[in-house]
């Protein structure tokens, strides 16, 4: 099964190279034949890069051993589902994910397109083939999940394909197990998920390269590679929160996101990506921003290579980071070759890339998706810059420094604000101009709602600036969007003499973008709120109780009444019974965890932490257990409330919601069956 | 009317001054300082050894009388500027603090001049915005919105 697989990696490298250059040479002189072999060479290196991954997903579940990566991931005793999971628990497996899933995508993408794109679609799949090829030979040459175990003559053991000389097969009885931290529900998903987001966006790079290539610059690809967009961005949007949940139900400490490398090398090309889905708005509607669409493109991919170099290579020490060097060298060498490749690219066709039209006024739509496209370039490059600051710090001046999350919150929190600011705004604005009296009447609701939202809170809650600024601009928006359906289905309502709620459902099925985009807003409404509140009124406590013994926080009671043990399948867990009383309410007894892993890479890592967790839409309580004493009588636990957690979470549904909704083929026939009602309608 | 709001909103932001976080300058200093060993992990949370020591620290230090901002000296001192959590204000590391506010000023900047140059642009080539008009026929020039315009004319063309 390991030849199968390692075979077929061969193969799917032979194949990208072959339509790479068949695919080249077949745009440039318009031969349809080799264009079309070209396609169907990355439809066979597709079912390769398959058969591969489903070997080493084979060789994880029949427990191979001998197998390196098998026998470094996995055990007997691990349950199916992270056995099944084990495929990106370590690097090898995380790059032929990265290529499969490249594969997936590209043979979907490239059969939707090829018919309408005859002069782009030969140059997108040699773009997609390129890029998949990289990854074929990082699996094959410097990180191969289909090594054998060996034992040299010295004793000794390591991993090959191929017998090392005078060295025997060897296959341990048992695998060293996988890393405890990721044996979590959530961390299955996150991964996916994420690597979903990072490898769709070779997509829409693909699309800008393969215009800048062909030439054809006009409008038409701004249209055609939104969907192939957004999806990576729902998927990158979902990992994201997923690690977030992840870290706040694992590593207990309170908080859902601490600045991390790799939380930062997540959250910048999503950025991007962010800003790319704006900007591609302004140039279908008026052909402008070509070079910057072009580029964005380019910068949200080239920002998930780097961001996965300086993660992944060791060069920034992080709790993720296992430094690997041998993939380095090659990933910077990528880095370097695309970006000047991409650059050569825009000088040649630069000419090309003039705007149809200019921008009528500084108070219009246009200009509002201008300043809030620079505002997530900058907060893109200002994470990327306080990531990478602690080395260039150390090299010059020699000390440690850390740049942790009071300088990020300090720094991206205005930046933040201000993007959430021109979200209230700039829907109120008319493409090309819009007068101040317009504009005002626009206004007044949403100005009055967060008006009348901060006053409030002002009153009943909080004097602190930090959180009330946030919450009148998030009102502000929340207010914004209200009016904005309101008067969709007003006007609508004006002209048919519908129900308020046909108007509403009709107009916006007929401008599902337009709807679908407020409602992704109004989810990261959910999360900015969500994310002040709890990192401003989160109160914490850490206690040790003996048994029947009793600690308060926030209004509510903690009452330790003993310990459990709970065998696991790979797995010892000491659970910890806490009772929670809200005044003389009981709200629950919660069970937060240290699970104790009996594999090697368990062992080497100590125990991990689940909390315990009661969760509403005001507030969660969050239990960490820290340790025991005296045969559990006394436990060491740190206690949590976390104002409006649950929030966040909320936020990213709708936010899911709102962006399928704004993609979901709705049949124009459906949003048009407008006159009957009307009809029905006896006129009076 | 608009002036009335406004006033409000002024007057409402100069009676809200920045509340004190904590009472007890103990809870406040863990919150100020960070783990040097760990990534983004604040003392008051943190399990470390190290942070354990640096609480009890803090603790006999605070109680010895001397002030939060002696102790945070301290504490630089003896672990380094890591437990700041943030590069200190000063030498090399104050770049940390202006090269952000640069690119923000220069994103800024740059907009502003892009979309000035454009508009005036505009204004020269085309006074009478007719081109663009044929190529966004669709757009309305007019005040009225656009947006609501082509609900209505959505709706009349069924």
């Amino acid at each position: 099964m390991a030849d199968l697989g390692y075979i077929a990696l061969l193969l799917a490298m032979v194949a990208s190279a072959y339509g790479v250059v068949t695919s080249l040479i077949g745009g440039i002189r318009r031969d349809e034949l080799l264009a079309l072999s070209g396609r169907n060479a990355l439809y066979a290196a597709a079912g390769l890069v398959t058969i591969a991954t489903v070997a080493l997903w084979y060789l994880l579940i029949a427990n191979d051993f001998s197998i390196d990566y098998v026998a470094s991931h996995s055990e007997r005793a691990l349950p199916l589902f992270y056995r099944f999971s084990a495929l990106w628990g370590g690097q090898a497996g995380s790059l032929l994910l990265w290529g499969f899933m490249l594969a997936i995508y590209g043979a979907v993408m490239v059969s939707f397109i090829w018919r309408k794109e005859p002069r782009r679609g030969p140059y997108i799949v040699a773009i997609l083939l390129a890029v998949q090829f990289f990854f074929l030979a990082l699996n094959v040459f410097a990180a191969n999940p289909f090594d054998r175990l060996w034992v040299l003559p010295d004793g000794s053991t390591t991993g090959a394909m191929f017998r090392p000389e005078g060295a025997a097969l060897f296959v341990p009885a048992d695998g060293s197990g996988l890393n405890p931290l990721l044996q979590n529900y959530w961390m299955v998903g996150h991964p996916v998920f994420l690597l979903l987001g990072y490898v769709g966006l070779t997509l829409p790079m693909a699309w800008a390269v393969a215009s800048l290539i062909s030439g054809q610059l006009d409008d038409g690809w701004a249209k055609s590679v939104r969907v192939w967009v957004m999806v990576p961005w729902i998927f990158l949007s979902i990992g994201i929160l997923m690690g977030s949940q992840w870290a706040y139900m694992e590593l207990g400490w309170g908080g859902f996101w601490a600045w991390d490398p790799v939380e930062n090398a997540s959250f910048i090309p999503w950025l991007t990506a962010t800003a790319l889905i704006h900007s591609i708005i302004i140039q279908q509607q008026r052909g402008m921003l070509k070079v910057w669409n072009v580029v964005l493109a380019f910068l949200s991919f080239w920002l998930v290579i780097i961001g996965t170099f300086i993660t992944r290579s060791g060069i920034i020490d992080s709790v993720h980071a296992f430094a690997l060097s041998e993939v380095g060298p090659l990933f910077l060498g990528f880095i370097i070759f695309t970006f000047f490749g991409f650059l050569a690219l825009v000088w040649w066709r630069l000419p090309d890339l003039e705007s149809d039209t200019e921008l009528d006024s500084m108070l219009s739509r246009e200009s509002a998706f201008l300043f809030v496209n620079v505002l997530f370039i900058v907060a893109a490059f200002v994470t990327l810059f306080g990531t990478i600051f602690p080395i260039i710090s150390e090299a010059v001046t020699g000390d440690k420094i850390a740049v942790g999350p009071p300088w990020f919150n300090k720094v991206d929190g205005p930046i933040f604000l201000a993007i959430l600011f021109l979200m209230a705004v700039g829907p109120l604005l008319g493409w090309r101009r819009t007068s101040p009296e317009m504009l005002k009447r626009n206004l007044a609701f949403p100005v009055a709602f967060a008006i009348a939202i901060f006053t409030l809170l002002l009153m009943m809650v909080t004097r602190r600036w930090v959180p009330l600024v946030s919450w009148a601009v998030s009102a502000l928006v929340v207010g914004a969007i209200i009016w904005e359906f309101y008067r969709g289905a007003r006007s609508r309502r004006k002209a048919t003499g519908e129900s308020w709620l046909t108007a509403l459902a009709r107009v916006m099925a007929r401008n599902q973008r337009r709807y679908g985009g407020y409602i992704v807003h109004l989810g990261i409404v959910f999360i900015a709120v969500a994310a002040t509140t709890t990192t401003s009124f989160q109160h914490n406590l850490k206690a040790s109780l003996q048994i029947d013994e009793s600690a308060s926080l926030a209004g509510y009671t903690f009452t330790f009444i003993g310990l459990d043990q709970e065998p696991g399948p790979n797995h010892t867990s000491m659970v910890a019974n806490v009772l929670v009383t809200k005044g003389n309410e009981t709200v629950g007894v919660l069970r937060p965890r240290m699970n104790f892993y009996s594999a090697i890479s368990g062992r080497d890592q100590g125990p991990t932490t689940e909390v315990g967790l009661h969760t509403n839409l005001r507030e969660d309580v969050y239990i960490v257990f820290n340790g025991w004493e005296s045969n559990g009588q006394l436990g060491a636990f740190e206690f949590f409330v976390n104002p409006m957690m649950l929030w966040m979470w909320l936020g990213g549904i709708v936010l899911v919601i709102g962006a399928t909704f704004a993609l979901w083929p709705i049949p124009k026939s459906a949003a048009r069956r407008v006159r009957a009602p009307v009809v029905a309608q006896p006129a009076s | 009317m608009q002036r009335i709001l406004f006033a409000v909103l002024i007057s409402l932001l100069l009676i809200a001054p920045v509340a004190a976080q904590s009472d007890d300058p103990y809870e406040q200093l863990l919150k100020e300082l960070w783990c040097p060993l760990c990534n983004g992990i604040r003392l008051d949370v943190c399990e470390q050894q190290v942070c354990e020591q640096m609480r009890d620290l803090i603790r006999q230090e605070l109680d010895a009388g001397k002030t939060p901002e002696e102790i945070k000296a301290e504490f630089v001192d003896l672990y380094g500027p890591v437990v700041l959590g943030e590069p200190p204000r000063e030498g090399f590391n104050l770049l940390a603090w202006v090269i952000p506010v640069i690119l923000v000023v220069a994103g800024l900047a740059a907009a502003v001049v892009l979309t000035r140059r454009w508009s005036a642009q505009t204004a020269e080539d085309e006074p009478m915005a007719g081109a663009v008009a044929a190529r966004a026929p669709d757009i309305e020039i007019d005040e009225e919105d656009e947006y609501l315009a082509r609900v209505e004319r959505e709706v009349n063309e069924l």
